[in-house]
């Protein structure tokens, strides 16, 4: 592997359409300026209303970005034979798109920070509310967006090799049915291990649990009145850092192994 | 030096393009590569380049499998496709962006190139004609230095002065390292390029020497007195035939007849061109 030649790959693809991606950057740029700016004047909002605003923009702009941009030199027959033939590795030319794909969040803390400058800009021309507070792009907030990303990269990025056509809306529509599929399976589960205390009316199962304060399922998991808790064991902590790890290296290896097969 | 052995094609279980394709291609030669629509001249290219995989046989290129797809093999092999999309930046950013690829690649070459093709290197690619872009890949090719540039179709697009323009540069650019395999329905299009051709049909393919094939075979006008007649057609109301065994003062052997004479009578075109080689 030459970091030499994912470089000039990343710089090379990039470089083909600089006009797309100083549009995308307006984009957002414009679009969170309007939130921030909608969501100050509606209310003198604390800084976690924009967080959350923010996460979602990012999941947006994420899934617009992996979905219809990483890996579409590859898709298309015409613009495919030059980027097959160029002198790389099939790792160096998944290196630079997955390189790239890191780069959509970077620019987005960026430019959300910006956008909270133009709307204190904006704020103190105009006199629309108050100012708004400064969206620091290495700060805490930052760091939660970025977490997200990259517990949602895996999968777009995976989706983004695997769909051929129209990556976007499919990815949306296999994660939802995923999500249904997941909360049915959970149902049932929960269903399964608490049915007795549920059989009750939900205000009974709280007057239960209310009346052993705790009740514990194994050595993890402790339900409450108010809420369940996983109690965070060796045992729990092995667990959910091996699946974590299947998570991010499945995904991310099926994406290269698909992208090799889009190769061959 | 390109190598086919009992290379085998098919797209699904009933759609053979061809079979059994055997052929060795020196290094340092410029080849046409002619056959009939459908007889799998892209394929081959596309088989020759890595972009398909063979389903039966081998293919060797620079002593590389091009399937495996490997970065020294792609620096010194270039494929100029029949289409191709080329992006929306200028001619020099597109060679300052991806000429960093191919480490022989000679920048002053391909300026003077687009120059003598009149290529606009500030226009954007996007904009630029299908006679021009297809100028603008050639000179590209012709600059990376690859010992090997298989082209598909080169000559589509281009205007006649262009057609013209596009054979002197690459007599004028071809180093003597470097094999041009050129696919085509334009036959006249090449013979002034070409110094050997491969001829193919659904079954067989063979590599002919232009320079050592009129020392095997004729090219007789007018009516044939000795030897056996290969294949004869009418040209102008007189007739024209390809006779086994070469004359004592060679004749040029026109394309189009060989061409014809590999489809309507191969195995007297190949017992004739193997009984001249003593094989």
């Amino acid at each position: 592997m030459n970091p030499t030649i994912v470089y000039q790959l990343i710089l090379a693809k990039q470089g083909s359409n600089p006009k797309r991606v100083i549009r995308d950057i307006g984009l957002t740029w414009l679009i969170a300026t309007a939130v921030v700016l909608l969501t100050n004047i509606g209310s003198v909002g604390s800084f976690d209303n924009y967080l959350a605003i923010f996460g979602f923009a990012l999941l947006f702009i994420a899934q617009l970005e992996l979905g219809n941009h990483t890996f579409d030199e590859y898709k298309q027959e015409r613009s495919a034979t030059q980027w097959l033939m160029l002198p790389a590795s099939s790792f160096e030319k998944w290196l630079s798109s997955f390189l790239t794909s890191f780069l959509v969040v970077l620019v987005f803390l960026l430019v959300v920070s910006v956008s909270t400058l133009t709307a204190n800009l904006l704020v103190s021309l105009f006199g629309w509310g108050n100012l708004v507070p400064i969206f620091n792009p290495f700060g805490h907030d930052a760091l939660l967006l970025l977490k997200l990303y990259v517990w949602v990269h895996p999968v777009l990025f995976f989706s983004a090799i695997y769909f051929k056509k129209r990556p976007m809306i499919k990815t949306f529509g296999a994660l939802s049915l995923l999500l249904i599929v997941w909360l049915l399976y959970t149902g049932s589960l929960v269903n399964l291990m608490l049915g007795d205390l549920i059989s009750a009316s939900v205000q009974d199962f709280q007057t239960q649990a209310r009346a052993v304060e705790v009740l514990r399922i194994g050595n993890f998991l402790e339900i409450r009145g108010e809420d369940v808790q996983f109690t965070s064991t060796l045992f729990t902590q092995m667990v959910s850092t091996i699946l974590t790890l299947l998570y991010f290296s499945f995904f991310w290896l099926m994406s290269f192994l698909r992208f090799k097969e889009v190769e061959l | 030096m390109i190598q086919l052995t009992n290379l085998g094609f098919e797209y699904g279980a009933k759609a053979a393009v061809f079979t059994g394709l055997s052929l060795t291609i020196p290094a340092g030669r410029s080849v046409g590569i002619l056959g009939a629509n459908g007889v799998g001249k892209t394929t081959l290219i596309k088989l020759l380049s890595g972009l398909l995989s063979p389903t039966e046989g081998e293919v060797s290129v620079l002593e590389f499998n091009p399937r495996r797809r490997e970065t020294a093999l792609y620096q010194d092999l270039y494929l100029v496709p029949e289409e191709s999309e080329l992006p929306a930046i200028s001619a020099l950013t597109y060679i300052k962006r991806f000429s960093v690829f191919y480490p022989k690649f000679d920048y002053s070459q391909c300026t003077l190139l687009l120059a003598k093709f009149s290529v606009d290197g500030s226009k954007k690619l996007t904009a630029l004609s299908l006679g021009q872009k297809r100028k603008f890949i050639v000179a590209f090719a012709l600059s990376t230095g690859a010992r090997v540039i298989l082209m598909d179709e080169p000559t589509n697009g281009l205007d006649i002065p262009s057609k013209a323009l596009f054979r002197d540069t690459v007599i004028a650019h071809q180093t003597e390292e470097q094999t041009l395999l050129i696919c085509t329905h334009q036959v006249r299009d090449l013979e002034s390029i070409i110094d050997s051709v491969v001829m193919m049909n659904e079954g067989s393919a063979h590599w002919f020497d232009l320079a050592e094939l009129p020392n095997r075979i004729s090219q007789v006008y007018g009516p044939v007195n000795s030897g056996t007649v290969l294949h004869s057609e009418l040209r102008l109301g007189s007739p024209v035939s390809l006779v086994a065994g070469g004359h004592e003062q060679p004749t040029d052997i026109d394309l189009e007849m060989l061409f014809n004479t590999f489809h309507q009578n191969y195995p007297g075109l190949m017992a004739a061109v193997a009984q001249e080689q003593g094989l």
